[in-house]
């Protein structure tokens, strides 16, 4: 069996996102669900619960501490938003507790694709888009293949950093040498296999292009620039120390008002450190 | 630079260093406005917790330049490309600011 081969099987065999992620799934498509009902869901995991309250109490969604409910969240930040919290903090739980390894540090990799979800979602704020729910999950995940190397093939992983370290070349070029098959690919597999939306799994593929097929995708171009953002911000770490430099033609795509970062950076620096907080550290 | 103030210590005549956008990035209150008793009041509706206020020895201009140069050497050395056009300039002059504030607190990213 090919190393990508015994991947792609371990892949199959990961656990699938928690029973409340696919039961609020279901809600979702069922036009008579009420926020009660979910909120009966969620209730039956009382750490996401707690997470949840208190993700809905940040500063970013400026309700801050009038959620007392589940429910309330729910009429506030809406069904999709909430089910993407809970992905968020499921995923983020199931592979925290893997053990450092050479240059590749959990929490700092954490620190970074956290960085990438509040950038992302800022991106989506300010280029005026209604529904910006999937761009925080989308950034949050986009590195998701690397996990599943660090996981089920660590000792090539270490290899493959140590490459790109010494080298000095992107980590996906080192992938590719050594394991067959890159982050982005390996990502792809594990949102099929957890059955994530569409738009996440075209951002985890397709990140590093900032383009699908020369086709615009706003989401993909926002996680692009998202996470070259978190690598110049200093945002944790992804393992990979090359900033790389934006494809010229996501910028078409955004059309992003002038020093709009400049603007924000103070602003986007606390919800990030929030964020952090919350889905990292003061954990139940 | 400005400093973060949570809304309940804010007082009428005290000066935004940051504007205040909402969250689709929109200027709602300019930077450099000094604050009214109305703007406090609608920051509450808002539900705005803290805002950016320059101190009294800050007269709103950037950091030390020497700090700056710094910063910037630091970012250079991690990139491999030039800025292009107005939003490269952007992402990277920001890096910049926030390497130099990293300087000046010593650790953290932000404030």
């Amino acid at each position: 069996m090919t190393l990508v081969d015994r991947i792609c099987e371990q892949v199959n065999s990961l656990p699938t996102l928690p029973t409340i992620y696919s039961a609020l799934n279901e809600l979702i498509e069922n036009p008579r669900a009420t926020p009660e009902d979910a909120a009966k869901v969620i209730a039956t995991d009382q750490a996401t619960a707690f997470k949840i309250l208190r993700s809905a109490n940040s500063a970013f969604y400026g309700l801050n501490g009038r959620v007392d409910t589940i429910s309330q969240a729910i009429i506030h930040l809406g069904f999709n938003e909430i089910k993407n919290l809970v992905a968020a903090i499921s995923i983020v739980n199931m592979f925290k507790k893997n053990s450092d390894i050479d240059n590749f540090c959990p929490v700092d990799f954490w620190a970074h694709s956290i960085g990438v979800g509040v950038m992302t979602r800022f991106i989506g704020q300010v280029i005026g888009l209604g529904n910006v729910e999937n761009f925080f999950l989308a950034g949050i995940l986009h590195d998701l293949g690397k996990l599943i190397f660090v996981e089920y093939a660590k000792e090539e992983y270490i290899e493959a950093l140590r490459i790109a370290e010494e080298k000095g070349i992107p980590l996906r070029d080192a992938e590719m040498t050594v394991l067959g098959i890159d982050h982005t690919f390996a990502g792809e597999l594990l949102s099929d296999r957890w059955k994530l939306p569409e738009s996440i799994k075209q951002a985890i593929r397709y990140h590093h292009l900032g383009t699908m097929d020369d086709k615009h995708n706003v989401i993909v171009a926002s996680v692009h620039i998202a996470n070259i953002c978190a690598k110049l911000f200093a945002m944790g770490y992804s393992g990979d120390a090359i900033i790389p430099e934006p494809n010229y033609k996501v910028w078409e795509v955004l059309r992003l008002p002038d020093n709009v970062f400049k603007a924000s950076i103070q602003s986007i620096m606390r919800d990030y450190e929030i964020t952090v907080g919350q889905l990292l550290h003061n954990n139940l | 630079m400005g400093k973060y103030v949570s809304l309940d210590q804010i007082k009428p005549g005290m000066t935004l260093a940051a504007p205040v956008v909402n969250r689709y990035g929109q200027v709602v209150i300019a930077s450099g406005i000094e604050l009214q008793v109305h703007h406090i009041e609608r920051l509450k509706t808002w539900g705005v917790f803290q805002v950016s206020i320059q101190s009294e020895s800050d007269n709103g201009s950037d950091l030390n330049q020497d700090i700056l140069d710094l910063a910037k050497e630091q970012i250079d050395a991690k990139l491999t490309w030039i800025p292009r056009n107005q939003a490269e300039i952007d992402i990277y002059g920001s890096a910049i600011e926030l390497a130099a504030m990293k300087i000046i607190n010593g650790s953290g990213g932000s404030l």
